[in-house]
């Protein structure tokens, strides 16, 4: 029998905002033996909502759903045999369950917890045994199945925050919040050592996880002192430690030993591929987004692009093959809010933020430049132009920004929602609404000042604007599911036959590609659509482009290739042949 | 838990034969040297197994539970768990049910000192969650609280 485990855990500081999507994934493969089951995987979310899904045939269905304790659930282990499944969390009435993943009856009942438990894990090797760890500080053993109370064990002083057997079940670890370890005997659960041998603590700050090696000699601990320690199982000694830095985003907050990787992940989010050979420099940091990214913009040379999310944290995705690419985030004080707009031209990386400031940030560079402009109002979009110049739609004024600098703002008697530049630099436009009639203001620009020019009405709000790159034409994302294309050498005229219903719901993004010949446009029906001046009917559809998720992005790095992002966090490329 | 009490192994190991195994009429609990630990038990006989729907004979058993309970004086205050026995016929039943009620009872005498009720009060909530779901709470403060009737009551369904 072979046993491959994915314990993987993205935690979230207690002080952070809304937990993550799925608290864990753990998949066990289990196969060799004519009766087993399929693989399945199995996940968690924050509802408690246990799902066990096939793995192995082309269709992933889900087999099962359960609901074990009636709130989240933050660990969960599957028996070696792949026919129970144990599950502990913070339930209303019960902190423990184990059942049938076939079924969903209980195989005994997992008593004696008394506040919520944090870790559980089930003995590979008969005869089985459940060990789970909690908030009550107290670490309870059970034998079965059906599983019932051995016995507690009240060793560590804090929550006990990871519990896990060894690969051969002939021990467990228990880690906590009082910074020790203890390694008990696996099967009657006597106490055999503290974890270092009990002079000194194992880590000097609370440690969070603990995964053993595949081999079962040694294990990884991580802790909040910001380290990562490597223990060898039979000395009982620290083998080395992996110093994560010294911030408070330094904390490790869960390892991860998979085959020959050892993974930990910072409070901020990143996961690191620590290297045995070398502590102090992980193999590779990967840098993503933890929150839905808001916004997106792409360099004009194409190499690179910048994303950015709804807690105000900005990625860099550099050499942008999105396959070979280099990927970095924007250090330093930023954003504290949703990043609402950005735009990049020349050296600068202008962005607006739900927290009432615009950003000059200059690029290639990752550091945030040392001050915010702050907005008397909110800005609600941004456009940007050349020789550092932008322009913010604000909720009661239009801003114009040279190189960092507010250099003219004009009070307006609409609600701002988009603001956009000509390629020419000589137009600046802005969708407004007032008393729920739509609007799109065409200002003149010329030494920095807005001068009116134009206004054309229009049926629904506008999300976004797309100027073709040649300058001709002017696309406006609406709220009503179409998009409108003016003319702009036409004084803004509509084009017509373009105005047609072209997603299913409000349009989110859009962008012109290259050459100025077709149009791709973004929705919250997680569509993705392109079409052409010439045929406008004739669309075609990238359904699900980002499955279950509402696109906020979309950008060309050649006729042939297109990015979108997405609410789910992610950045796709398409190949586009036509 | 709120009072740094926390709940002795013992008692969940008798819990567990008393809810599966139907092996104790009731437990009695106390909270010593910070922490909860069973005072009393008492066995179920084989007179309990057959006499386990008679009101009668359950009256009296309840009595010795209650004398336990409450000790010579009456005045401190103790957990207890009770496999009640009720005769269970709700509006529109033609005949009662013979069913088993496990009832959680919490004995704070008003003649008890404040201390001691304060901390039975807020031990409580790690007692009850240590023993998990599936029981009935009693809060009983004197001894018409502690009857024969006012339980039957309680352990009625709804």
């Amino acid at each position: 029998m072979q046993i491959t485990e994915k314990r993987f855990k993205e935690r979230k500081p207690k002080y952070a905002g809304l937990p993550p999507k799925f608290l864990q994934t753990k998949m066990v493969a289990a196969g060799q033996l004519p009766w087993q089951m399929p693989l399945h995987a199995i996940a968690t979310d924050e509802h408690g909502k246990v799902r066990i899904w096939d793995t192995v045939n082309k269709e992933h269905i889900l087999k099962n759903e359960f609901q074990p304790i009636g709130g989240p659930i933050k660990d969960i282990a599957w028996s070696p045999d792949s026919k129970r499944i144990a599950i502990c969390g913070e339930g209303k009435e019960k902190f423990a369950h184990c059942f049938l993943a076939d079924t969903g009856s209980s195989v005994g009942e997992l008593m004696g917890i008394s506040k919520v438990a944090n870790s559980i894990d089930y003995r590979p090797t008969r005869p089985f045994r459940i060990v789970a760890g909690g908030d009550d500080t107290t670490t309870t053993f059970y034998e079965g199945p059906p599983f019932k109370f051995k016995i507690s064990l009240t060793d560590h002083t804090r929550f006990v925050n990871c519990v896990r057997f060894s690969p051969d079940g002939e021990r467990f670890v228990t880690v906590s919040a009082d910074g020790k370890g203890f390694i008990y005997d696996g099967k009657t659960a006597e106490l055999i050592s503290e974890l270092g041998g009990g002079g000194s603590n194992a880590h000097s700050g609370g440690i969070y996880g603990c995964c053993w090696s595949p081999d079962g000699s040694q294990l990884i601990t991580c802790s909040g002192d910001k380290s990562v320690k490597l223990w060898d199982m039979g000395q009982n000694s620290v083998v080395s430690e992996f110093k994560m830095g010294t911030a408070i985003e330094d904390q490790q907050l869960s390892c991860l030993w998979q085959g020959d990787y050892i993974l930990s992940v910072s409070l901020n989010g990143f996961i690191n591929y620590l290297d045995k050979s070398n502590p102090a420099t992980p193999i590779r940091i990967v840098k993503g987004h933890n929150q839905p990214i808001s916004s997106m913009a792409v360099t004009e040379d194409k190499s690179t692009i910048y994303t950015a999310d709804n807690s105000g944290r900005i990625n860099i995705l550099s050499n942008c093959d999105v396959i070979s690419c280099k990927h970095d985030v924007i250090c330093g004080k930023g954003h504290s809010n949703k990043v609402s707009g950005m735009g990049v031209q020349g050296g600068n990386l202008v962005t607006c933020s739900m927290d009432d400031s615009v950003r000059y940030t200059s690029v290639p560079g990752n550091d945030f430049g040392p001050d915010a402009i702050t907005m008397d109002s909110q800005p609600q979009g941004v456009g940007v132009g050349k020789d550092g110049l932008a322009v913010a739609a604000c909720t009661n004024e239009v801003v114009v920004f040279r190189n960092g600098r507010k250099v003219f703002s004009l009070p307006i008697d609409y609600q701002a929602t988009a603001a956009g530049v000509h390629p020419n630099q000589a137009t600046v436009v802005v969708g407004g609404e007032k008393d729920k009639k739509h609007a799109l203001h065409v200002y003149n620009l010329a030494n920095d000042t807005l001068v009116d020019f134009k206004v054309v009405s229009l049926k629904a709000g506008v999300k976004a604007f797309a100027f073709s790159p040649d300058g001709r034409y002017l696309s406006c994302a609406q709220t009503s599911r179409h998009i409108l294309t003016l003319d702009t050498s036409a004084s803004y005229e509509e084009v017509q036959g373009t105005d047609a219903w072209m997603q299913n719901a409000v349009i989110t993004c859009l962008a012109w590609n290259p050459s100025s010949t077709h149009l791709a446009s973004g929705s919250l029906d997680t569509n993705i659509v392109i079409w052409s001046l010439a045929k406008p009917y004739d669309r075609f559809q990238l359904k699900s482009a980002h499955p279950m998720n509402q696109i906020v992005g979309v950008e060309w790095l050649t006729d042939n290739k297109l990015i979108s992002v997405g609410m789910d966090n992610a950045i796709r490329q398409w190949d586009i042949t036509y | 838990m709120a009072s740094g009490v926390s709940v002795a192994d013992e008692v969940v190991t008798v819990w567990q034969d008393l809810k599966i195994r139907h092996k104790y009429k009731y437990v009695i609990y106390h909270i010593a040297g910070g922490q909860v630990r069973n005072q009393a038990l008492d066995d179920v006989n084989l007179e309990d197994k057959n006499n386990e729907y008679d009101t009668e004979y359950q009256k009296q058993r309840h009595q010795g539970f209650v004398d336990v309970l409450k000790g010579d004086d009456a005045n401190t205050c103790r957990y207890a768990v009770y496999d009640f026995s009720i005769l269970d016929q709700k509006e529109g039943d033609t005949a009662a049910r013979k069913t088993n009620k496990i009832l959680f009872i919490v004995w704070c005498p008003d003649t008890a000192t404040i201390k001691d009720k304060m901390l039975y009060a807020s031990s409580k909530d790690a007692v009850k969650k240590a023993l998990g779901s599936g029981i009935t709470e009693v809060q009983a403060t004197d001894l018409s609280e502690l009857s024969f009737d006012y339980f039957w009551e309680k352990a009625q369904s709804k």
